[in-house]
This record gives C-alpha cells, structure tokens and sequence, in this order.
C-alpha cells in the first residue's frame, strides 16, 4: 500500500465515522416527545 | 371502522428505519467494485463531492417535501408529487414513487432469500453437516466451480422453472420463509414492525461487519504468496489512480453509486418523511441516515470485500471477480475466500446474515409506500392494503423466480424500473422542488423544526446542479445503456413479457392514482397545493 493509499483510506474513514458519530450525538442529545395516537382518514 | 394512524415511535426509529432502507448488499459488493474499477483510492474525491454536492442535498428535498405531504393528509409519492408539483402532471409521475419500491421488491426478495440461505448453509458447516461443499484442499479452478454450480442450481441459473419443479426446491423454502418474515413485519405496521425490526436489526448488521471486518484485518498472509497480505489488499483497493478520473465515466460511476446508494429517487424516503410531524427535524435526520450508510459503505464494505479477495485470490483473481458483478463477487467468489479462511464457516454465516438484514432492512421500506397509496387512494385499511400488496408482489416475485434463467427478468427490471426510472423520479422531484415548489420556499419548510441549518450554498445546487446533473443522466443513460436495454427486449421474449407485466402495474397504479384523486378531492384535501403551508389535512 503506497502512503497515498493510505491518506486516502485513512482520511476517508475518519470523515465517514467522526460524521456519523457527530450527527448521532446530537440527535441523541436532543429531547425526544412521546408520539401522540389520532384517528386516521384513510380507513373506511 | 376506524384504525390508528400510522407514526413513527421516536426520532432514532425513523433514522434507523431510512438508514437500513438505504444500506443494502450495493454496500458491500457494489461499492468496492465501483471504487476499485475507478481510480481506487482516488475514486473518493468524486465519491465525495457526489455525497455532498447530490446524495445529502436531494434527500434533505425528499424528506422535505415528504413531510410537507403528510401535513397535508398524504402519505404516497403520486399524492405528495401533486401537491408540491402543484398539478395532475407531477401526480402521474409521481405514480414511479410507487412502481421503483414495489418493482424492485419483485427480485429483491429473492437475492435477500439467496442470502439467508447461504447463511444457512454456513451455520451447518459450523455444525460439520455439508453445506456448500467448496473443499479447500483442491484447486482454487475446483472451488470456483463448485461454487458456480451450487449458486447456478440454487438461483435456477441455467434453465427456467427449474426451482419450482420436481418437488420442493430449497431455494423457494428461502423464498417463501423470506417473503412471509416480510409480510409479517410490514403488516406489523411502521411503529410495531418496520421501525421495531430496524432498531434491532441496524445495530446487530454494525456488530457482524466489526467481527468480519475484525477478522479480515487479523488474517495473516498467504503461505502460497506472502505478498497478498492485509496491506496490500488494502492497497489494492485503496491505492490511487489519478488518471482514471480524467475519464468523465469515473465521475458518473461515483454519482451513480451515491445515488443508489442513498435511496434518493426511490420513492421510500418521501413516504417514511410523511409520518413525520409538523416541528420534527428533517435536515439532521437527513443527514444522520445518509451518514450512516457511508459508514456501512466506506467504512466496512471498503474495508472487507476486495481485501479479503485479494489475500486469497491475488490481484488477478479478485479483478476477475469485480468484473463478474455484484453477484458474482457476493455468491460465487466470497464462499472461496471463506473457504481458505480460518474461521471460515463462523465468518461466512456472520456475513451473509448481514447481508440478509442489510436486505431486509431495505426490503421491508419497498412495500410500505404501496401499502400507503392503496390505504390511501381507495380508503382501505392495513389488513385488506397488506392482503392487495402481497398478492401483487407474490405474483411480480414469483415470476421473476420462474424465469430465472440467465436472471433475464431479474435484470430487466432491474435496468428499467431499479436503475432509469430511480433517476427520472430524482429528476421529476427535485425539479419539483426547486422550481415549482420554489427552492427558497421548500428551504424554509425544511427549517421548521431543523435541529441544524442548511447551509446557503444547498440553494444553488438543488435549483440549478441537482437538476443539471441529472438531466445529464438521464441523456447520457439514454444513449449509453438504452440501446442494449431495448435490444434485450426485441431478443427475449422472456424480457418483452416481464416489460408488460411492469406496464399491467402501471396501468393499476394509474387507476388507483385516478381513484384517489377523486376521493381526495371530495374529501376537500389540498391535492393541487394550491392553498398554504398552514393549510393542514382536515380532521377526519
């Protein structure tokens, strides 16, 4: 594997990761509302 | 009689549900074909600039106007395409948001049964029974056409009907247990079973790929070739090219593997947004789902594949394999690497049941957007919507399981209805979007409720590049790949006649479109969108 080969896997993993990791976090981080039932229309 | 209204649980289950929609086997087979065809590790600079400049733009459209739909009372893409297309016309093309999802379920259900089985047959290895009988002792030539031969019987590859005649075949025992778990789930309905399955499913997919992925980069050299070690399969796949991206084919293959990767233009995300409510976050959801399916793409599909191969086959062998096809790297190559791998059979059962929840997890996203359009368009419930789709599907899936020869109705539809018209209904929505909708306005309905803001720059690629590129597209497929499509089908019969059973589906779809136009419009709903953002579905 050439040192290109390398910065390239490297810097493309660490982009796909720390982005999935940073958008979890801050979904996780905000406050969740409990769903709420209602009547549906599309049922005869 | 009246039911409850589908929702989604929480806000993860949502992401979760879009992300496993999106991660399927293109992840893990295609994706590392793709990149080492195309420059390697270069092969990420248009990747990239695809994720960012079309993939992750074009969804934050979908889920947009999906939600915007649901405020409205809709549920389905041709009734969402009305109204943020403002008119019949969006509506009819809109009718593809639900022809792709039902279409590509027709074979999809079986290459996801292909996968369970193979899983199946590893698991009895591991118990010492004879599973796929590749003997690793013998010549590489052997095994190779051990595992041919088993996938060709299995698929029913040589000859039609083969699978369904002279008794039980195995692989329809995988059909019909995979195509019930199916039913099963999405009768369940979004909450209770599609949403349920992915929160369980998606985190048990990340921990099979950690373990084969663990596994690939412990292995240790070939005692046969000490240079197909790890780092060179690493090489192999991540090395640059340069020169291969001053081919402009480098460039669309990149935007090509996004698009189908993401689920953009599928006619899911539009559908899973409209359950969505009012003040709920699109543009981080948005981009959370596509986030993770690069990590299950970049992550571990560009980790595990092509290394694996390499170590066992050399550069020679895993070349030929990429150029084989997904399937062929999947189904009759993969089985060789395991079966010179330590641990083998565990690694092998623990991938294919990856696989098979990577299907799963997308499979059961197809059949909901029918079922909502059917729910609907005629004012049907779950039960009679889940009997009409499975019927359809059983019918649409058989067939491509009879014709299974050389997968000639397989790959019809998957040319015409899994690859073109994914990008026609891209191009139809976001032209929708950005200039019928108004790309200013459909910027502020996706603010509401944003937990993140999109940044000002998205304004001039979802108005004029998302558009642009995609009607380059659709040019360049027409003259590239839509010659050989029609040739197929003056050459098969078998191709002509899957063609009509994809028209008779239209044509139904057409109807329950005109159906449902006129209830909605009785009912006194926006279908034209003609009135404000605030104007809401009335209570029913």
């Amino acid at each position: 594997m050439t040192t290109l080969g390398w910065i390239f896997m490297s810097v493309s993993l660490t982009f796909v990761w720390v982005l999935c990791l940073w958008c979890f976090k801050r979904v996780l981080s905000a406050p969740s509302e409990p769903p709420k039932q209602v009547e549906d229309f599309h049922s005869a | 009689m009246s039911e409850q209204k589908q929702q989604w649980g929480s806000r993860l289950g949502v992401i979760l549900a879009v992300a496993g929609s999106a991660v399927g086997l293109g992840n893990f087979l295609r994706f590392p074909g793709q990149a080492a065809q195309n420059g390697g590790g270069a092969f990420m600079i248009p990747y990239f600039c695809a994720l960012l400049l079309l993939g992750i733009p074009i969804g934050w459209a979908e889920w947009t106007m999906g939600r915007y739909g649901g405020r409205k009372g809709f549920h389905s893409a041709p009734a969402i395409m009305g109204v943020v297309g403002k008119g019949r016309v969006a509506r009819y093309f809109g009718i593809i948001g639900v022809l792709i999802p039902l279409g590509v379920y027709f074979y999809y259900i079986l290459i996801e049964s292909w996968c369970l089985s193979y899983c199946f047959e590893y698991t009895r290895q591991l118990f010492g029974l004879t599973g796929l009988g590749i003997d690793a002792q013998a010549p590489i030539a052997d095994q190779a056409k051990v595992a041919a031969d088993f996938y060709d019987n299995f698929t029913g590859a040589k000859f039609d009907g083969v699978t369904v005649q002279g008794g039980l075949h195995e692989s329809v025992v995988f059909w019909a247990l995979t195509f019930a778990i199916n039913v099963w789930f999405v009768y369940r309905g979004l909450s209770k079973g599609i949403e349920a399955f992915c929160k369980w499913a998606m985190p048990a997919m990340a921990v099979c790929a950690l373990i084969v992925l663990a596994r690939v980069l412990t292995l240790p050299a070939n005692d046969a070739a000490p240079d197909q070690n790890v780092v060179t399969g690493l090489g192999y796949m991540w090395n640059p090219d340069f020169a291969a991206l001053k081919d402009p084919k480098a460039w669309m293959a990149a935007a090509g593997q996004i698009f189908f990767s993401l689920s953009v233009g599928f006619g899911v995300i539009i559908n899973y947004a409209s359950y969505m409510k009012r003040k709920d976050d699109v543009v981080l959801s948005g981009l959370t789902s596509s986030a993770t399916n690069e990590v299950f793409e970049v992550g571990f599909g560009g980790m595990i594949t092509l290394t694996s191969a390499f170590i066992f086959l050399g550069a020679a062998g895993t070349a030929a394999a990429v150029k084989g096809g997904s399937f062929s790297l999947g189904f009759k190559t993969l089985p060789i690497v395991f079966a010179q791998m330590p641990m083998g059979d565990l690694i092998g059962a623990l991938w294919f049941f990856m696989l098979f929840l990577a299907a799963i997890t997308s499979s059961l996203s197809m059949l909901q957007p029918t079922m909502a359009f059917i729910e609907e368009a005629i004012g049907v419930g779950r039960k009679l919507s889940t009997t009409l789709v499975t019927l359809v599907s059983l019918i649409g899936s058989f067939w491509v399981l009879w014709f299974s020869k050389d997968a000639v109705a397989l790959t019809t539809i998957d040319d015409w209805v899994g690859t073109f018209l994914i990008v026609v209904l891209a191009a139809v929505q976001v032209i929708c979007f950005g200039w019928v909708f108004g790309v200013d306005r459909g910027l502020a309905e996706a603010h509401e409720g944003a937990q993140m803001r999109i940044p000002a720059l998205f304004r001039f690629i979802l108005k004029f590049v998302a558009p642009a590129y995609l009607i380059v597209a659709i040019v360049m497929f027409c003259k590239d790949a839509m010659p050989g499509m029609i040739a197929n089908l003056g050459a098969s019969p078998v191709a002509r006649n899957t063609m009509i059973l994809i028209g008779a589906v239209i044509a139904g779809l057409m109807l329950l479109t005109y159906l449902g136009e006129k209830r909605w419009r009785a009912a006194g709903l926006d279908v034209d969108g003609e009135r404000g953002p605030d104007d809401v579905a009335p209570k029913r």
